[in-house]
């Protein structure tokens, strides 16, 4: 197990690392973590021999930092995603997550994964999932249920508390998947594709609302996209990854451009430049 | 919020469970009446040419008739001897079910834990089940007797294996995703099986239990014609040996009758469980 993780403390900043992207800020944060990507690399087996998906990733994410990965099929992204989640051990190198110093309830999970498909169980309803990640560490059942209330009615969902998920369409599930990562307040917060299956209206609510429960708390996020304005619209930071193996290609650095950012900010020539030069790097034509 | 995003109106017109509650219930509650009218009436014109038939075109002695039947049922249920013998085939049913299920859960549980050993032990299983379990009545016999244990085993055996097949596929089968995030919030190995693999294992574990009362129940009155003084089985067994053809009747209606109670029992009970489940994916 490479994976480490540290209990709440003041985090010792590891300068002068090869990590990438110390150019960003950090932000005062209620509740983000740091993430630290160390030599990480991934090999899978499979029958026509092994299949090395990751190779040499080196990354730092500030506590609080809002960051997308972005790159073609294959390149990985998943795979690195599902190793900072702890849901895969990589074969080489480390992922740290050092949770905020003011992070209270050390109980409670680090982090939160939200994925195209939802896992709401279908045997509970949208309260009693958002409530169920407090249930596993011991809040008690008057609190977790007052907190579960709060959380939906913050994703909009106050009248649905007692639907159950087959109950709902597709972008209040993701409402309901929002609430129950938000609900232990996890020091980082990991989303693969999230909105991909929703119509673009329905995107960009959420879109919305990412933004502001994020601002609000704080929470360290990495989203992995293949939708460069999603990642161009929400991120402090955008990583590209080129294929087989999985490896960094470049970064963009965003910080200075305020969000939300509206959909004709995005057609800037900046933006322009930025959305053309990450699609070289993903080998398309501009 | 705009209209096109406003949660309330898109449920209402994507999802027809959503439309109308109090109209559909009273839909239902009148189709239920039709129902239960038709019913009735197929089982009225039944009895009526039952009755017709026999002594006019059948010999009385081979169908007997309706109000015999129905004499002897009385009879019973004022001498006590029904619930006499009823009682002792809802205990031994009662006792071997809950015992099979317990075990065959416990068992299965430890496979999911055990994932090769228990794939190894399930061709065991599967094999000894495909003994016709009427042949070990006789052993049976021989090991515990004629009372209630005898009976008691066979309900077991019956129940458990139905209950631990469904229980052990079910349990080994939780989608990945939900046990992804099991892992993710860190919920330990009893959260997961309470709160996760039994919830998603229940659809299995319903329908088994559904298939399992009724036949549990054919089972005791199996071993019971296999030799007993007590129980429905004994009552059609009795019957049988002394010609006795509204008698054999009679036990055979109070058989079918508690079969049929506990399938519908069953039933129930898994529409219960299964509420969380739409019903057009059930």
């Amino acid at each position: 197990m490479t994976t480490t993780e540290q209990r709440p403390r003041a985090t010792a900043e590891t300068s002068g690392t090869a990590a990438a992207g110390t150019g960003a800020p950090d932000r005062a944060t209620r509740s983000g973590g740091e993430i630290l990507i160390q030599g990480v690399g991934h090999v899978f087996p499979s029958d026509t021999g092994p299949v090395e998906a990751l190779r040499d990733i080196d990354l730092r994410i500030a506590p609080g930092e809002f960051v997308s990965l972005v790159g073609t099929s294959g390149c990985g992204k998943s795979t690195l995603l599902n190793i900072v989640a702890g849901l895969l051990s990589p074969t080489r190198g480390t992922v740290t997550i050092t949770p905020a110093a003011q992070d209270a309830d050390a109980r409670l999970p680090r982090r939160a994964y939200i994925t195209q498909d939802d896992r709401l169980l279908p045997w509970r309803t949208a309260v009693q999932n958002v409530a169920f990640p407090l249930e596993l560490h011991g809040v008690g059942k008057r609190e977790r249920l007052a907190r579960a209330h709060e959380l939906l009615d913050r994703v909009g969902l106050a009248d649905f508390a007692q639907r159950r998920p087959s109950e709902l369409s597709g972008g209040m599930r993701q409402r309901v998947s929002i609430a129950q990562a938000l609900v232990y307040r996890p020091a980082v917060l990991l989303m693969d594709e999230p909105f991909g299956a929703l119509d673009a209206w329905t995107r960009e609510s959420l879109h919305e609302l990412l933004l502001d429960v994020q601002a609000e708390l704080g929470t360290t996020t990495v989203l992995v996209t293949h939708d460069v304005f999603e990642a161009m619209g929400l991120s402090d930071r955008i990583i590209t990854l080129a294929p087989r193996p999985g490896r960094i290609l470049r970064e963009y650095v965003l910080t200075d451009f305020p969000r939300p950012r509206s959909h004709r900010e995005l057609q800037t020539p900046h933006f322009v430049e930025i959305h053309e030069q990450i699609r070289a790097d993903l080998g398309f034509r501009t | 919020m705009s209209v096109l995003t406003d949660p309330k109106l898109s449920t209402e017109l994507d999802n027809p469970a959503t439309l109308l509650p109090e109209r559909r219930r009273a839909a239902a509650g009148r189709s239920w009446l039709v129902k239960a009218a038709q019913h009735t009436l197929v089982v009225a014109v039944f009895l009526a040419a039952w009755q017709y038939a026999s002594g006019r075109f059948v010999d009385p002695l081979l169908i007997t008739d309706p109000v015999s039947v129905g004499r002897q049922l009385l009879e019973w249920t004022e001498n006590g001897l029904l619930l006499f013998h009823l009682s002792f085939t809802l205990q031994a049913l009662f006792f071997g079910f809950v015992s099979g299920a317990v075990a065959a859960l416990l068992l299965a549980v430890v496979f999911t834990r055990l994932p090769r050993l228990g794939r190894f032990t399930e061709t065991y299983i599967i094999a000894f089940n495909a003994i016709p379990n009427i042949a070990l009545v006789p052993i049976f016999i021989v090991w515990f007797g004629f009372g209630i244990e005898t009976k008691i085993l066979m309900g077991y055996l019956t129940a458990s294996f139905i209950i631990f097949i469904a229980a052990f596929q079910g349990l080994r089968n939780t989608e990945a995703r939900y046990l992804e995030l099991a892992r993710i919030l860190e919920a330990n190995t009893v959260q997961t099986l309470l709160k996760i693999r039994i919830w998603a294992a229940m659809p299995f574990l319903a329908s088994a239990v559904k298939m399992a009362l009724p036949k549990t129940a054919l089972a005791v009155v199996i071993a019971e014609f296999l030799g007993s003084n007590r129980g429905v089985g004994y009552l059609v067994v009795r019957a049988s040996n002394l010609l006795d053809i509204p008698a054999l009747f009679a036990a055979v209606v109070v058989l079918t009758v508690l079969v049929q109670t506990l399938s519908l029992a069953a039933a129930f009970l898994e529409s219960r469980l299964l509420r969380w489940i739409p019903k057009e994916k059930r």
